[in-house]
């Protein structure tokens, strides 16, 4: 008995196994169906040089946002936070002249507390997370709007334009921070107490809680430790642009659809690759869709907001594939 | 005399109208297992979880080796060294076993930012190891395991403290024989170093068997509390079950009486895991009992038959129509209704008012022209059915979250039976009511009955069952067992001796 | 029962006109009394209009708890393609075609939420990125116009009339059929209506699919009142819609607390409350900010006084005492 148990174990792992490699060969034989529909152009080292620049900033956003989703808090002001933090950096460099300290301090601080507040705003007041993430993302725009309204370089022009302190979005510095970033989010959320206590509370928590996880707490490290990595993400995405335009009107929302994306395309993949393995996956196969889209020539703003949108409705639909409960 | 382990004076613990525990007086000592008897019902699970901290005591006191011990939480029990493996605190699907057993408990396993797996690993085999049970594969998704090994898996998660009281809720209904005998071996090792179980188990052989003493509860109270071997088996079932079986609620006429006409016949009835094979006739006036222990698979047969179980196969026939079900509708189509056990998460609407919930199961019959649901019918239907019910409230707005289970379950009941049903189906109809709301219940069934509505009652309490029930099948693990008649074979021995 | 008893006083019932005052008092008198000269009030109502309209609709995924943010972009494919068809085929085609969006783009939604289990609010998320990219592939280059013929909808004549029409006909669905109670009940329990032997996916797919109907009456009021349309018609429309319903009390989680009069009195608080902001001459950052914090500070508030004060007054009273008795026996 105790010998059979161990070995379902054994090859429960197997059948994983086998499964990674499935799906690993399914994407690398489309990588290469896609470059032979885009006449080779896609293995070409600029254009490589161009993927692994475009995947950091949703794999960051996508692993920060994977933090505070698995607490259950749907936030979707990220992408506001995110517009309002950019901008305190980038005024913290150019107005003030505060340099990479300014820059850094700036935007992870200024996410810490935007995130910190929408997430008090549903475990606090009970407002439900979604809601709360709109309502937040609303206040968000509207104050990145303010900010930078009051900082522009100059009249008509509403930016601030980071001229200095670039290196960081330069390639490759940009892709290695990106992937220490995804190896820190790795270690945290697999090899930490606080990663364990995390999941147990996305997993079941009236079980996590009476073992003795304080569930409170473990949401606002989670809300902590997602808009450092959300910050790290601005930073390099900052850098490498030069400009967050701010935007009104929840037009900030499409800013993170590449991240809601990865994080939902790690959710259908949750049982064959670990999360973090999974967001990683995600990013790569969203940032390669755009450049293969780019490649063929279809406009970004129409058709590759039409497959961006339909991919994240697949992977909803396929993340939800076996639930049977009730959704809202 | 051994040195006492763990006392419990004069404890209660109330659910709103409910007493679950009355006064409870009991000492434990160290080297034994103490087993809890009791009915569904009667308030083991409930002391058993004020025990372990998962629930807060009313009023009365816990000494644990002479010290007040009062538990805020199980891992603040964890630290006076009790444990427990019980239903309500299961595995976090989600994550591996290894994390499973040490979440909480982490502190010392942290080396600088890391958590040291192979340590915690190295820990969980040695617990395996000492207490000789058999291993579990703990590095992979605990939702994956079977529920076998998930229960062996709590069971070493509980002895990561190293305890010296355990509590033991239902956990050898999970386990083949085999492992049951690894379970006694365990159980024999663990008492034998002075330490104490608190056991909670429906298999009274197994009670009588395994446990030292054996204290008996009977509606929240304890009866009797002495050394098993001075029990015998058919004291234990009187005691437990204390009242004459036809009591004065139930039916007293003591035959089978039903029309002949058939109104429901399901035959072969399948559903992968949890029934097989389940075939019967259930005639026009009949009140049919479908009885089993708690996880024989006689709820899922109700729930099978309304077509929300997954993968079901059998032909179910309305007879009265001559429709076969397929769908979770066609029930209601049929002049049928289903009532499930799980009444304020799938009856009612709990923050709705009694006239909303009482309209739903009638808001077809009375929309009229142009799908027009008049509100003036609507309040006469809610009306009628609160009055011929008695259902105790300021009025038909009155929320039903705040009514006395019993009340809610009049509501339940009532919006339905006021409907024109040819037949109906209650799980458990009386659980977590009253004794006044149960009585009142049995007088509506029997009227429905003499009226010729064809009933099906599932139930987890014997004696109801063998007081209102023409006929009662019998499951034992997910089977058919036996179908038995009022006339002859309605004895408790009879019906335990095919059940257990 | 809807009927209110006499002597009972409900603060849920009485919230959404308690704030509505409160909205009016505060800008009439920022306002210097300037919100309620006629030409404002006249803009009040014609800006309340769509609000209204898309909020009758949107009443019916809300009561049911699920969300659908695609009205906004509904608002604009009505206005791109539903113009474009009546430019280039027939000025007539221009009410059914739109209708037809509205209905299509709903069906699709229930059924991505009903029967494949995507949560409502991520689809619809989905969809309101798709839907406005498939807007800009037409608009980013062209504009459109009304066609006189259909400048009648504009008029306040017709507007009256058919606003009220049709609110009698939402509240007859929403009040007064089995449909209506059904949609509620699914936001109080909807595994308890399922145990009824209702078709609970229907029922969601239906109340979806009246939810793009309304959107779409909606985008051919404001493509009338703007005379054409551009690519950024309906921006933000959704969340407008949505703290109409919210502002009033609707209850977030939906059920038998969702009520019409609430969106309607919700939809001209809002209105009002932008309308005002724009007279006291605050920016639209400004704007948007104060919306995103009374948005935050309603549902707060009702989640709040729903737990509170469910039922003030001598019924209340009345519970309590029975309650604390049952408990004693």
């Amino acid at each position: 008995m105790a010998a059979k148990a161990v070995k379902a174990g054994t090859d429960q792992k197997k059948i994983r196994l086998r499964n990674q490699i499935i799906v690993i060969g399914i994407i690398v034989v489309l990588f290469i169906i896609s470059n032979f529909f885009t006449e080779g152009k896609l293995f070409r080292p600029n254009n490589i040089r161009t993927i692994l620049t475009q995947v950091t900033y949703p794999l960051m956003v996508g692993l920060g946002m994977m933090f505070i989703f698995t607490t259950g808090m749907i936030d979707l002001s990220v992408g506001a936070q995110v517009i309002l933090a950019a901008n305190v950096g980038a005024i913290a460099v150019q107005i003030y002249g505060l340099g990479y300290p300014g820059l850094i301090i700036g935007t992870v601080v200024t996410l810490i507390i935007t995130e910190l507040l929408c997430t008090s705003c549903s475990l606090f007041l009970k407002i439900p997370s979604w809601v709360a993430g709109l309502g937040c993302a609303l206040v968000f725009e509207a104050l990145g709007v303010l900010l930078v309204g009051s900082y522009a370089d100059s009249l008509g022009t509403a930016i601030v334009q980071l001229k200095e302190c670039k290196t960081l979005g330069s390639f490759p510095v940009i892709f290695i921070i990106a992937v220490v970033v995804a190896i820190i989010a790795y270690f945290i959320f697999n090899r930490t107490r606080f990663g364990f206590n995390l999941r147990a509370i996305g997993g079941g928590g009236e079980v996590a809680e009476a073992m003795g996880i304080n569930r409170k707490k473990t949401i606002i490290m989670a809300a902590v430790i997602g808009a450092v990595i959300i910050a790290i993400g601005g930073i390099t995405q900052l850098s490498y642009t030069g400009r967050f335009t701010p935007t009104s009107g929840m037009g900030s929302l499409s800013g993170i659809f590449k991240s809601l994306a990865v994080v939902l395309i790690a959710g259908s993949f949750s049982r064959i690759f670990n999360d973090v393995v999974g967001c990683a996956i995600g990013a790569f196969i969203v940032a390669a869709l755009f450049n293969v889209l780019t490649l063929l020539g279809v406009p970004s703003g129409t058709g590759q907001d039409i497959c961006l949108g339909i991919v994240v409705m697949l992977c909803g639909i396929l993340s939800a594939l076996h639930y049977k409960g009730v959704q809202k | 005399m051994a040195e006492e382990m763990l006392r419990i004076e004069g404890v209660s613990k109330s659910f709103g109208p409910t007493k679950a525990n009355k006064d409870v007086n009991l000492v434990l000592k160290k080297g034994i297992v103490l087993g809890l008897a009791g009915e569904n019902g009667s308030g083991k699970s409930t002391l058993a979880s004020m025990v372990c901290g998962m629930q807060k005591k009313d009023s009365g006191k816990f000494y644990k080796n002479g010290v007040e011990y009062d538990p805020s939480s199980p891992a603040d029990a964890a630290k006076h060294g009790i444990a427990m493996v019980v239903q309500e605190l299961g595995v976090v699907g989600n994550l591996p076993g290894v994390v499973n057993m040490f979440l909480g408990k982490m502190d010392k396993y942290t080396k600088g930012p890391l958590v040291d797996l192979k340590a915690m690993h190295k820990d969980a085999d040695a617990v395996f190891e000492k207490w000789g049970l058999p291993k579990v594969p703990l590095d992979v998704a605990a939702g994956t395991l079977s529920i076998e090994q998930r229960k062996i898996m709590e069971l070493a998660r509980a002895l990561i403290t190293d305890p010296d009281f355990l509590v033991l809720d239902e956990i050898s209904q999970a386990l083949s024989q085999d492992n049951r005998e690894v379970l006694y071996k365990f159980i024999n090792n663990f008492i034998s170093q002075g330490r104490t179980i608190l056991m909670v188990t429906h298999d009274l052989e197994e009670m009588v068997e395994i446990c030292n003493e054996i204290a008996v509860l009977r509606d929240g109270v304890i009866v009797e509390s002495k050394p098993s071997k001075e029990y015998s088996m058919d004291e234990l079932k009187r005691l437990m079950i204390g009242r004459e079986v036809s009591g004065d609620y139930y039916r007293d006429d003591q035959e089978e009486s039903y029309q002949k006409e058939v109104i429901l016949s399901v035959e072969n009835l399948n559903v992968p895991g949890k029934c097989e094979n389940i075939s019967f006739e259930l005639h026009k006036g009949e009140i049919l009992g479908i009885c089993g222990l708690s996880d024989a698979g006689i709820h899922e047969v109700g729930s099978a038959i309304f077509g929300l179980e997954e993968g079901r196969t059998g032909t179910i026939t309305v007879r009265t129509v001559n429709k076969v079900l397929k769908k979770p509708g066609d029930i209601i189509k049929t002049h049928g209704a289903y009532l499930s056990k799980d009444r304020d998460a799938n009856g009612l609407m709990l923050d709705a008012s009694i006239g909303d919930n009482l309209i739903l199961p009638s808001a077809r019959e009375l929309s009229g022209t142009a799908a027009f649901l008049s509100p003036v019918k609507s309040r006469n239907l809610a009306q009628k059915a609160s009055e011929a019910f008695e259902i105790k409230s300021t009025g038909l707005r009155h929320i039903v979250r705040r009514l006395s289970g019993g009340n809610k379950q009049k509501v339940n009941l009532s919006r339905w039976l006021v409907k024109d049903l040819d037949y109906i189906i209650l799980d458990c109809p009386t659980r977590g009511v009253d004794i006044g709301v149960k009585a009142y219940i049995y007088s509506v069934l029997r009227k429905a009955k003499a009226e010729g509505l064809g009933i099906i009652m599932i139930s987890d309490e014997l004696p109801e069952a063998m007081g209102m029930a023409d006929r009662i099948l019998v499951m034992k693990n997910h089977k058919y067992a036996a179908m038995l008649s009022r006339n002859t074979d309605f004895t408790e021995d009879k019906i335990m001796e095919v059940m257990l | 029962m809807s009927k209110s008893k006499k002597g009972s006083f409900n603060i849920n019932t009485w919230l959404p006109v308690i704030i509505f005052v409160l909205v009016a008092v505060i800008f009439g008198i920022a306002t210097k009394g300037n919100l309620f000269t006629s030409t404002n009030l006249m803009n009040l109502f014609n800006q309340s209009v769509p609000t209204i309209i898309a909020g009758l609709g949107m009443l019916f995924v809300a009561a049911m708890g699920s969300t659908d943010i695609t009205c906004g972009v509904i608002v604009a494919l009505v206005g791109c393609y539903g113009l474009m068809v009546s430019t280039n085929v027939s000025p007539i085609l221009m009410i059914p075609v739109s209708l037809l969006i509205g209905l299509a783009s709903g069906l699709l939604l229930g059924y991505i939420n009903a029967k494949r289990k995507v949560s409502s609010f991520m689809a619809s998320l989905a969809m309101l990125m798709a839907y406005r990219a498939v807007v800009n592939l037409v608009l980013s280059n062209t504009s459109f116009y009304l066609p006189d013929s259909l400048a009648f909808i504009d008029s306040l004549a017709f507007k009256i009339i058919s606003v009220i029409v049709m609110i009698a006909i939402i509240v007859y669905i929403f009040h007064y059929t089995r449909f209506g109670v059904y949609v509620k009940d699914i936001g109080e329990n909807e595994v308890a209506v399922q145990h009824t032997g209702v078709n609970v996916d229907m029922i969601k797919i239906a109340a979806f699919a009246v939810s793009g109907l309304m959107a779409a009456f909606a985008g051919i009021y404001m493509v009338a009142r703007l005379g054409g349309t551009n690519n950024t018609i309906g921006t933000g429309f959704e969340m407008k819609v949505m703290m109409a319903l919210f502002i009033a009390g609707v209850p977030v989680q939906g059920g038998v607390g969702s009520k019409v009069y609430k969106l309607i009195l919700g939809a001209v608080i809002i209105n009002m409350l932008e309308n005002g902001l724009v007279l006291c001459g605050t920016s639209g950052a400004v704007t948007q900010l104060v919306r995103g914090l009374v948005l935050l500070a309603a549902v707060a508030l009702t989640a709040y006084i729903g737990k509170r004060f469910a039922n003030v007054g001598v019924e209340a009273a009345r519970n309590q005492k029975e309650t604390a008795e049952e408990a004693s026996k």
